[in-house]
């Protein structure tokens, strides 16, 4: 029996590795003329990300508040980014939470988000390359570490 | 949008890591410039806190042990 079987929630099944979040501003979140409350985009699914990262766009369009500066290890080396401060939202997982954003400048593909372990780990997830899908399940207990150490 | 900079605070958070370390263990910790204001287990009540608290501050979280973030599969524009 795989970890899978064992969850006690539903599967949920995603075709591909992009999958679709909102990203919300702050609860309370004072109002600004042509700000809106929430942003819709596709999420590429990123084992390899420690974090969730957006578009720097995505934050300067939703004024985001930023809470942290960070250096971050890329492949093509350590950039210097600015973190802000969301409500992420991923309705076919049944997901919504305040999240650190890392905003690098991300090359557009057809994604602008990249969903990455902190969020994975709240699941059980495996990729069926075969036939391109991802399965998602909660876990019987929460996650017992905060994965810093990557 | 310009985007900040925190090393001010970042400094000060460096500065008192070992101390938070010690008392508070692996912790979501807030700052306000250079002032300690909470520690916390989870992200998200670190930033409710400090939303609820402090709600027109310029404020940083960050985890005591966290380390450098890795995403690897970020593309950068070109400058």
């Amino acid at each position: 029996m795989n970890t899978l079987s064992q969850a006690p929630g539903p599967l949920i099944t995603i075709e591909g590795i992009v999958i679709d979040v909102i990203i919300h501003r702050e609860p309370n979140a004072t109002p600004a003329d042509g700000v809106p409350a929430f942003l819709e985009h596709g999420a590429m699914i990123d084992t390899g990300a420690s974090a969730t990262c957006i578009d720097y766009r995505i934050a300067h369009a939703l004024k985001l508040r930023q809470i942290d500066q960070r250096t971050i290890g890329t492949v093509g080396g350590p950039i210097q980014v600015a973190v802000f401060l969301g409500m992420l939202e991923i309705p076919q997982l049944g997901f919504k939470r305040l999240d650190r954003l890392f905003a690098p400048k991300i090359e557009r593909i057809n994604y602008s988000v990249l969903t990455g372990r902190s969020v994975l780990k709240e699941f059980v997830f495996t990729y069926d390359g075969p036939a391109d899908v991802c399965h998602f399940a909660r876990p019987q207990r929460p996650p017992d570490h905060d994965d810093f150490a990557s | 949008m310009a985007e900040l900079d925190m090393s001010e605070t970042i400094s000060a958070f460096q500065a008192q890591r070992p101390r938070l370390l010690q008392e508070h263990g692996a912790a979501w910790v807030v700052f306000i410039s250079a002032e300690f204001k909470g520690a916390f287990r989870e992200f998200d009540a670190a930033a409710t806190f400090a939303l609820d608290n402090f709600p027109d501050a310029q404020f940083l979280i960050r985890h005591t042990e966290e380390h450098v973030p890795h995403v690897p599969l970020v593309v950068v524009e070109a400058a």
